[in-house]
């Protein structure tokens, strides 16, 4: 059985695997491995057992692999943001072309 | 000889492309490769702040003071902590090895990290 890991081990695997998380191109991924991270780590900070936690870090080490990879995948495939992630510049320039659309249209009307 | 008169007028036209294409341009100022960063500890310090309110466990009413430990003062834990450094990483674009995030315990220390890093922005 490997060694229970340090407490320095498991902070820079969930800095790595919060990292890869991020950059997620579509927000649902991003957001649900940040928040799957987030609780597995949560988990493991709660287990006193050092066999168990062992077995955690060796699957949270493995999926940090999954997670890297798949988000490089992911950015390859990348849509248009959706709106809820739009930011308030972003939601601005849309209205100002809206705007700039509906005013041709009349113009276009008159 | 018609030749020639063919050189000499396609080299004309290619001077005067070329003396459209040389138009000075606007100066774009640019940063020097030997000045600071160009942060001020008060800017740094602010936007620290700022982040450190932005974080959902922190409360963004509590006053914040340039020592405060994240540990002591804020009441985060070690996790906690790291998503502190993380947010810090985002806000001035950078990324802070695993071995100086981990010595990052309070905003002072944080502050003093983006203050000697020169790829803060």
């Amino acid at each position: 059985m490997a060694p229970p890991p340090t407490s320095q081990a498991i902070k820079s695997l969930y800095h790595n695997m919060l990292r890869s998380s991020q950059s997620f191109s579509s927000y649902n991924f991003r957001e649900y491995f940040i928040r799957r991270t987030k609780d597995s780590f949560r988990e493991m900070q709660a287990e006193s057992d050092p066999t168990r936690l062992s077995t955690l870090y060796a699957a949270a080490q493995r999926e940090s692999g999954v997670i890297r990879r798949s988000a490089i995948v992911n950015q390859l495939y990348r849509g248009p943001k959706l709106a809820v992630e739009l930011q308030d510049k972003e939601v601005e320039a849309r209205e100002m072309e809206g705007h700039a659309l509906e005013t041709g249209l009349e113009r276009g009307n008159n | 000889m018609s030749l020639f008169r063919f050189a000499a007028r396609t080299s004309a036209l290619s001077r005067a492309a070329w003396s459209v294409r040389s138009v000075p341009r606007a100066f774009v100022p640019r940063a020097g490769y030997a000045s600071s960063s160009g942060l001020s500890k008060d800017s740094i310090q602010t936007r620290i702040f700022d982040v450190l309110k932005g974080y959902e466990k922190i409360d963004p009413t509590k006053v914040l003071t340039p020592t405060a430990s994240f540990a002591k003062d804020l009441g985060l834990d070690s996790l906690d902590a790291v998503e502190v450094v993380m947010a810090v990483e985002e806000e001035f674009s950078i990324e802070i090895p695993d071995a100086e995030a981990d010595a990052i315990q309070s905003v002072d220390q944080a502050v003093d990290y983006i203050a000697k890093t020169p790829e803060a922005h």
